[in-house]
């Protein structure tokens, strides 16, 4: 909101320094997000809180500052009187929580016409362009004191009656900015014997304007409910002078002083004569008493504050104080509880003269959940393995989800999306992936090796999962040996790559990983259909794991005695049928060779003149080793010997020399 | 003759003294001593020479090659205990291992979970998928509420039955749940069928978690992603990284609050940053506090980015208001307590002088590997 400082010095004497003024609000929660020179004047930009509805005025800021540099009020005088004649107007509140308060007041033989220049220039100060004196008063009225006003043409209104109601479902109004607006229940709104005429708090209607022709009007003056005019003002998606003021509740009390004071300016600046006033009031009338302990002060706030420096700090907010009971002043209606007094305190006390001290106390020893303490760990291993984190965004398209194979009902959709490419809740890491693939190849980063740890989504619920692609170096076997890298660190069981069929993996080069034969994630090269939906051609390797399934099988890490005796390596190369997997090799060399076998390590995969067709080369090293002995030659030659008859038998192997 | 025998022996010293490694020795050695070198062409050349001059020519020529040929073993000899090799360059560029590295967020956070660990703060983590209870009501934020209008948020469509689960670090006083170790995770579900489902708009429905499960003294912090329906520009982003912390106990007041916060601060920022604390509004702490420090770009002098005050606002803060403590069934009597909560990205912009929120997570390696 906009203050400017020669209006705000009409209501109180302020020596300091813009600045100075400018700093001191700040610092007691009404901040001055900044100070504009406009020619003469200095107007301080009000950011305010939306529990500050009143300070959303002049004399409401004025107030304030009256209480932060102890000097007094000077308020506008204001003639106390109302004309309160019965007969011309009769007001009915049809809905007592939307509207509890109405006030209706008549002025005839009015001389509409444009306002003086100090008028107008303050209006257009606060950036509202000028309308005619009637008008002009009433927004002068509402940034003075915070209580918005409309003035009705009274000779339009029919049957002389106000009502106060909710609209009918798909009744019509046009509003004052020209615009034809189709409303529903939930809306408020001023009617006369006929038809809608106003907008509860948000905006009069276009059928009973005042214009250069009025002669008789009828000045609003009123209470509407916070909550009711937010809703209305949200979904007619208009917002106001008027309506930021009431969504933020507005003094009830001040509703008549408002009025009157509007009243004294038209009769001053458009003559006429005062006829009738109406009140229609639901409101309770008793102010709200709270009561303070000084003691809960103290030790809510960690100072040492006696009970005359609260008083006196209470006091000069307008607060009255009996024994321990504080009555609340009809504008601060954000306060309504001992904890609001407490705030009050701290504020006008000042935050930087509270002291600062740490908290003392136990600390509770916990056990940190598995996740959190892995999830650095894991990142560690992976970026050791080259690979650099991505964070990417919840959501992606629905058409990427499809892509991903999930059908619709499977994705959680969002009802308010910003744009189409993010509509849906991402139900794996894979399309983030790609997208900042296709980002970087697009700026000449060919080489991209990313993970990602981050949450996905399905109706039924939300999961970490970790994603990894490499692209532009390494294959297949390079992912695969990150992801053994990390099940090695972790100490979970090597992963063993199962068949699977997946919708955007290459046929023949995917596979779901299992660790301890629970289905834990997927890993394969990316189908080039799928790439190219995404907008590349070159080739992509990917694996997701859900990672609480894939931490479930992490066991203790336990030292286990080196060796006394030494291993004896020998090699084998083997030529053997394609169909025959590297795991059921090792798996026969293990059950063939015993406990001497410590370890079957893969170096070689040949395929070519030297192998028959449909056939390959593979070649291992297997070191033997004993637990309490030398092993020797001989031993080992027979031991190998026998696994290379037995793999020729089982498996169909032919022993290359 | 013997001019030139000199000459030969004249152009092997300097030679001899240029070369430097094993290599250079033997060339040297090839050139003069091997089977077509200078010096033993010239020794073969002398028995064509008049008689008279042989015997003396064929003595220096002799004496020349056993000491020439003991200089180049020698020097050999001490090349090799010294193994001179071929000099390299070494302006040329070093060969680097490729390594990868951390999100710049992650790397924030995890300073910031470094300097809560050690305040004894532990990390709880909550769904990014809420409930209007947790994200709204039970902060203090019934329907209606102005500061709904604050935290603009994405609704998800309705499902048949969302598990909301949280994973958290199980307190002395938690209830410990089953303890098998196949049931690491001490999960929570808990079905909301008819509650309206939404993306966070921020991390504090944590706080609700925990308390509904947990008995006070408690320190939590909380990281993670939110959401809000906002455009996106150079400042503004749909998702963002909060941290949310708060302690609750007997006898927690404002004073500890600022000195927990300023201990973080300074930790975070530099221990001489100045850090200052006004009063704000949030429907969820009273008092409230939005927590400033000085500009880390004009310290203080005021520029562009400190939009000219001096003071960069960093984070907001509060005792817990009595009404959530309320809806989570604790006594507003007993306990007090502060929660505090900032966003990630900022503090990353602040520190690393980024100028656009958007590089974060368009994921440019060349963006990614400065960090």
């Amino acid at each position: 909101m906009k203050v400017p400082l020669s209006w705000l010095k009409e209501y109180i004497d302020i020596k300091l320094s813009s600045q100075e003024l400018a700093h001191r609000l700040t610092m007691a929660g009404v901040e001055v997000s900044h100070i504009q020179k406009s020619g003469k004047n200095t107007i301080l930009e009000l950011d305010l809180t939306t529990n500050r509805g009143d300070c959303a005025s002049i004399i409401g800021v004025a107030r304030e500052v009256s209480a932060l540099i102890n000097k007094p009020l000077k308020l506008p005088k204001i003639n106390k009187e109302d004309k309160r004649k019965k007969g011309i107007i009769k007001v009915e509140i049809k809905d007592r929580k939307g509207g509890p308060r109405y006030t209706g007041r008549v002025i005839e033989n009015v001389r509409v016409k444009s306002s003086p220049p100090w008028l107008k220039e303050c209006l257009k100060s606060m950036g509202i362009k000028p309308i005619n004196n009637v008008v002009d008063i009433t927004n002068y009225v509402l940034f003075e004191t915070g209580q918005p006003l409309h003035a009705f043409d009274l000779n339009k209104i029919k049957e002389k009656k106000i009502i106060v109601r909710r609209a009918k479902e798909g009744e019509k109004i046009t509003t004052l900015d020209g615009r034809k607006r189709i409303l529903d229940k939930s809306i408020l709104v001023i009617a006369d014997g006929k038809r809608a005429i106003a907008l509860a708090g948000i905006m009069g209607g276009e059928n009973t304007q005042v214009t250069n022709k009025t002669r008789n009007i009828l000045l609003e003056s009123a209470y509407f409910d916070p909550i009711v005019v937010r809703r209305g003002s949200k979904k007619i998606n208009l917002f106001t002078e008027s309506s930021y003021r009431f969504e933020r509740d507005v003094d009830p009390e001040g509703v008549i002083t408002a009025s009157r004071r509007a009243r004294d300016l038209i009769l001053k600046l458009a003559g006429g004569e005062e006829v009738a006033f109406v009140d229609r009031n639901f409101l309770p009338r008793k102010p709200k008493r709270i009561t303070l302990r000084r003691e809960r002060v103290n030790a809510l706030l960690g100072t040492r504050l006696s009970w005359n420096q609260m008083k006196g700090m209470l006091k000069k907010l307008g607060f009255k104080i009996k024994g321990g009971s504080v009555e609340v002043p009809s504008h601060r209606r954000d306060i309504t509880r001992e904890i609001d007094l407490i705030e009050e305190i701290a504020r006008i006390h000042g935050y930087h003269r509270i002291p600062s001290a740490l908290p003392g106390g136990k600390i509770t020893s916990y056990s940190q959940e598995p996740l959190e303490t892995l999830a650095p760990r894991i990142k560690e291993i992976l970026i050791a393995c080259g690979l650099r984190e991505v964070i990417n965004y919840g959501f992606i398209s629905l058409e990427e989800g499809k892509r991903m194979g999930f059908a619709p009902r499977e994705i959680i959709k969002l009802t308010n999306p910003l744009t189409e490419r993010q509509n849906v809740m991402r139900p794996n890491l894979i399309p983030g992936l790609l997208k900042n693939l296709i980002h970087n190849l697009n700026q000449g980063n060919s080489i991209v090796k990313v993970f990602e740890l981050g949450r996905v989504f399905s109706p039924k619920k939300e999961q970490m999962a970790l994603g990894a692609l490499l692209s532009g170096e390494g294959d297949l076997y390079d992912l695969k040996g990150i992801l053994e890298t990390l099940c090695e660190e972790l100490a979970i069981p090597s992963p063993r790559i199962g068949s699977a069929s997946l919708p955007f993996l290459l046929p023949g080069r995917e596979g779901e990983i299992l660790i301890a034969n629970r289905k834990v994630g997927l890993l394969g090269e990316m189908d080039p259909k799928v790439l190219s939906y995404f907008g590349t051609e070159e080739r992509a390797f990917v694996f997701e794991l859900d990672l609480e399934e894939f931490l479930l099988s992490r066991r203790a890490k336990r030292f286990r005695e080196l060796p006394k005796y030494p291993a004896i390596v020998r090699d084998i190369a083997l030529s053997l049928p394609e169909k025959i997997t590297s795991e059921e090799i090792v798996q026969t060399i293990y059950s063939l060779g015993g406990e001497l076998v410590e370890g079957v390590e893969f170096f070689d995969l040949y395929r070519g003149t030297q192998i028959p067709s449909g056939h390959k080369g593979l070649a291992y090293s297997i070191s033997y080793r004993a637990k309490n002995r030398t092993l020797k030659d001989e031993e080992i030659k027979r031991l190998h010997q026998r696994i290379s008859l037995g793999l020729e038998k089982r498996l169909g192997a032919r022993i290359r020399k | 003759m013997e001019e030139r025998l000199k000459r030969i022996k004249g152009e092997a010293r300097r030679e001899l003294d240029k070369a430097k490694t094993l290599e250079d020795l033997e060339a040297l050695r090839v050139k003069y001593l091997g089977r077509k070198g200078a010096l033993i062409l010239f020794i073969r050349e002398i028995g064509k020479m008049p008689k008279e001059m042989r015997p003396s020519l064929g003595k220096l020529a002799n004496e020349i090659k056993k000491t020439l040929n003991q200089k180049i073993e020698e020097r050999k000899a001490k090349a090799k205990e010294r193994r001179v090799l071929a000099p390299l360059d070494l302006t040329l560029p070093g060969k680097k291992p490729s390594l990868g590295g951390l999100h710049p967020i992650t790397q924030v956070l995890n300073e910031v979970t470094r300097i809560f660990s050690r305040l004894g703060f532990r990390i709880v983590q909550g769904p990014e998928i809420e409930t209007d209870y947790y994200n709204f009501e039970a902060l203090n934020m019934p329907p209606g509420h102005p500061a709904r209008g604050m935290l603009d948020t994405f609704y998800l469509e309705k499902v048949t039955s969302h598990m909301i689960r949280i994973n958290r670090g199980i307190g002395e006083s938690g209830n410990r749940g089953s303890s098998s170790p196949s049931h690491r995770f001490s999960v929570s579900p808990f079905q909301h069928s008819c509650s309206q489902l939404l993306l966070r708009s921020h991390t504090s429905p944590v706080q609700i978690h925990v308390m509904e499960k947990e008995k006070p003294p408690i320190r939590v912090i909380s990281l993670g992603k939110v959401y809000r329906y906002e455009a996106v520009d150079a400042s503004h982003l749909p998702m963002f990284h909060q941290v949310e912390g708060f302690m609750v106990d007997e006898g927690i007041s404002f004073s500890h609050l600022k000195g927990v916060l300023e201990v973080f601060l300074n930790e975070l920022f530099g221990p001489k940053t100045p850090v200052r604390f006004r009063p704000s509004f949030f429907p969820y702490t009273e008092p409230s506090a939005e927590v400033d420090i000085g500009c880390l770009i004009c310290k203080g002098k005021g520029c562009s980015v400190c939009k000219r005050t001096g003071w960069l606002e960093i984070l907001g803060s509060g005792m817990i208001d009595p009404s959530v403590f309320k809806a989570v069934g604790y006594d507003p009597e007993k306990y007090t307590g502060f929660a505090f909560g900032m966003g990630i990205e900022r503090i990353a912009m602040l520190k690393y002088n980024i100028n656009d929120m958007r590089l974060f997570f368009e994921n440019d390696l060349r963006f990614l590997r400065q960090f």
